[in-house]
């Protein structure tokens, strides 16, 4: 998205707000603009679980954001030789999939997840820079966390789905 | 759509815009709405309409733009308790718009159902029990304005309006006369197949599916086209009803013109044979009128590939055909050693195609012939100063020539109108080795063809003829038929024929050309002396006239008595001569227009 589309919705987002006068006022809880969802939040909170109990610890804040049908995303990230890391992506009602991918520094696809499993597993040769790329059908707000874990291990990714009713 | 620059942006207005909402209505263009352009203005419509109907002032407006299939999803904040409509409207090449509200939990809650280029939702976010007791709190809750560019791209206006829950008369009717009449493409898509099983008779298939645009006049359109090495291609583009007139054009990969169609109807159609692999364009242009159009592409490998055929004029013959009967024609007369400049060539309506070549020492002459037989062919040959001689008459045929001295580099400019072939020769006069006499200047050549073939040998009289000086011949024996012909040099441009029967116009040929013959027989007794008049209608200069049945003039002696009775001389069917004559100057007026002239 361009900076000025982005600056011309921020302004329009301003006049929504409660600022002014009362200093004192509470924060209200949640912006837009912080793509925090509760329901996508409870759902990586119960995968996350999962994660750890194989080792895994969270890396880092989760990061967030909102796509459009067929729209992606990407963030940078810095990974280390020696360990092996899984990204794991939650996504609201109205993405009907999400797709994540790892890329290295040069832009060449080191790892995906396979279809309906919410996570990749990758062990990086050597350290180094790479992007996470999301890649939604369907528009809504997503979630991404990073775990860092031992190597040599095998880690099971595909119990991590939510059930169907069980989807934010 | 990432959160950090988003949130930096936001905080960067939560700095600087805190306060109130902004009290005035957007009446100006500002910074973030663009220019006051058409969008701005169907904007400012839009914007009255929904102040008229209770919804307030907006808020705010801005503008965006959106590609095809695309979208852009922006975090907002409302106001809980009140309810906010949100209006955006497109323009340029965006066709369908969509809009959609989703809740803080990335739920769908509301969609817009405007059709074309305008969208529309309105949202009432609730208000919470607890947040009432707040006091000094502004209560929001977070949504998120996705927009989706469904059909086109292009410039997008958004505003929002915030009224009281309940308030507001509806949006019945709001986007009336503020967006483009749908434009049904079932005509153009009809068409399109039409062509589609023409050209798969001729080997070519469809190269994907139709493209179809929304068009006004002045408009044009760009598609990248990939063309592989071995291929020809033809593309046809279709213009539904309001569509009068679009255009073709093909751009090799640094933007070089390479193939086109302009002509004047809403079904261009090119062809390009490529022998290595290209990345073009393809550029449609309206020139006149509004409306649906569609284009397609179609391709064979060349070996395949077949060139069109009449499907509509299935005994029509090929340019290349006409152009042989010509040119034995021409041979009769003594012109031989032919050689084929083009053999098959297409042609749009006023398209000009140059070809240079040598011609002389001697006399040389160009022949060209069209097709179909509707199309009108000129030719236009020039050296490198000037123009030496035009053949611009209403016909599919055409011939120019030329005597230098020496070999010389001559451009022939072929010009059509209507759209068809061509094919394209040149012949050598005749040096008088042979049984014909030789043919040694422009107005012999221009005889040689004006006349029958078995007339090729009778005697030439020479004349000088002025615009105000015509010369009048008397035709002595007059009881049979007359069959006359004249030639001009190069410095008269039209010379006319008419025969007379004392005051009466009994034949001529006023036709635009350096040439002319009259035919004519008598159907009834003579009832005055016949009189032949050589008019230069174009310049002045020396003419030549041959006679092409066995009749003399009396030697110009005017006021002469009328010649003694002779013995009648039997009818002769009227002939056809090689090149068409007898229209009339008003007939031509649009060939002979200065600006018609293609090397000015």
């Amino acid at each position: 998205m361009r900076s000025r589309s982005l600056a011309a919705w921020a302004l329009f987002v301003l006049p929504m707000f409660g600022c002014g006068e009362e200093v004192e006022a509470e924060v209200p809880e949640r912006r837009a603009a912080e793509y925090r969802s509760e329901r996508v939040d409870v759902e990586m909170d119960r995968a996350s679980e999962v994660v750890r109990t194989r080792g895994f610890t969270d890396q880092g804040v989760v990061w967030r954001g909102f796509l459009v049908d067929r729209g992606a995303a990407t963030d940078q990230v810095s990974l280390r030789s020696g360990n092996c890391y899984v990204v794991l992506g939650v996504a609201s009602s109205a993405v009907e999939s999400l797709e994540l991918s790892l890329f290295d520094s040069d832009g060449a696809a080191v790892a995906r997840n396979t279809p309906g499993t919410p996570a990749l597993h990758y062990c990086p040769p050597g350290s180094g820079t790479f992007f996470v790329a999301v890649r939604a059908s369907g528009s809504g707000l997503f979630a991404v966390r990073r775990f860092e874990g031992p190597a040599g291990i095998d880690v099971r990714l595909d119990d991590l789905a939510p059930s169907p009713s069980e989807r934010p | 759509m990432v959160a950090g620059p988003v949130l930096l942006w936001t905080g960067l207005a939560l700095a600087a815009g805190c306060g109130a909402p902004p009290e005035e209505p957007v009446d100006e263009p500002s910074e973030l709405l663009g220019p006051l352009d058409d969008l701005a203005r169907r904007f400012g419509r839009l914007r009255r309409r929904l102040e008229t109907r209770g919804y307030g002032q907006p808020t705010q407006a801005f503008r965006t733009f959106v590609l095809q299939g695309e979208g852009e999803a922006l975090p907002v904040d409302l106001a809980t308790g009140t309810c906010t409509t949100w209006v955006a409207l497109g323009g340029g090449g965006l066709r369908d718009l969509g809009m959609t509200v989703f809740d803080g939990d990335g739920a769908e809650v509301a969609s817009d159902a405007v059709r074309g280029e305008g969208a529309l939702v309105h949202v009432c976010p609730p208000q919470r029990q607890e947040d009432t007791v707040r006091r000094g709190f502004t209560e929001t809750a977070p949504y998120y304005v996705e927009l989706d560019a469904a059909d086109g791209s292009g410039a997008v206006v958004v505003g929002s309006f915030v009224s009281a829950v309940g308030a507001g008369e509806g949006f019945a009717d709001l986007f009336e006369g503020l967006l483009v009449p749908p434009v049904p493409f079932v005509e153009v898509e009809a068409a399109l197949t039409e062509a589609r099983e023409t050209l798969r008779e001729r080997g070519m298939q469809p190269e994907g599916e139709p493209d179809f645009e929304r068009m006004v006049a002045g408009r044009s359109w760009r598609r990248p086209i990939a063309l592989e090495a071995g291929r020809c291609y033809a593309v046809v583009a279709r213009g539904g009803a309001g569509v009068e007139d679009v255009d073709l054009y093909l751009y090799d990969a640094v933007g070089a013109e390479v193939a086109r169609d302009l002509g004047q109807d809403a079904a261009p159609r090119l062809e390009h044979c490529v022998d290595e692999d290209e990345s073009a364009t393809l550029e449609l242009r309206v020139f006149a009128g509004q409306g649906a159009v569609g284009v397609l592409a179609f391709s064979a490998p060349q070996s395949e590939h077949v060139e069109p055929t009449h499907t509509t004029e299935e005994n029509e013959e090929e340019p290349i055909v006409v152009l042989g009967e010509t040119l034995r024609e021409f041979e009769a007369r003594g012109f031989d050693d032919v050689l084929y400049v083009v053999r098959d060539a297409a042609i749009n309506p006023g398209e000009s195609r140059t070809h240079r070549l040598t011609l002389g020492p001697g006399c040389a002459l160009l022949a060209g012939a069209g097709g179909p037989e509707e199309l009108d062919l000129d030719l236009y040959l020039a050296d490198d100063t000037e123009t030496v001689d035009r053949d611009t008459r209403v016909h599919r045929r055409a011939w120019v020539a030329a005597c230098p001295a020496v070999a010389t580099p001559y451009r022939v400019t072929v010009k059509a109108y209507g759209r068809g072939r061509y094919a394209l020769a040149r012949v050598v006069a005749s040096t008088g080795e042979g049984a014909l006499p030789a043919i040694t200047d422009i107005a012999r050549v221009r005889l040689a063809l004006a006349m029958d073939a078995d007339a090729a040998d009778a005697p030439v009289e020479t004349y000088v003829v002025g615009p105000d000086e015509p010369v009048e011949i008397r035709v002595p024996r007059n009881d049979g038929c007359v069959d006359v012909a004249v030639a001009a040099s190069e410095s008269v441009l039209d010379v006319d024929l008419l025969l007379r029967e004392g005051d009466t116009l009994l034949a001529s040929d006023t036709g635009p050309a350096p040439w002319a013959r009259v035919t004519h027989c008598l159907s009834g007794p003579r009832t005055g002396p016949l009189r032949l008049q050589i008019v230069a209608y174009r310049g002045e200069g020396e003419v030549v006239l041959r006679w092409l049945h066995d009749q003399r003039p009396e030697p110009r002696v005017p006021n002469e008595s009328p010649a003694p009775n002779l013995a009648p001389v039997p009818p002769v069917a009227p002939v056809a001569p090689i090149v068409p004559a007898m229209r009339t100057h008003m007939a031509a007026t649009r060939a002979i227009e200065p600006q018609e002239e293609p090397f000015e």
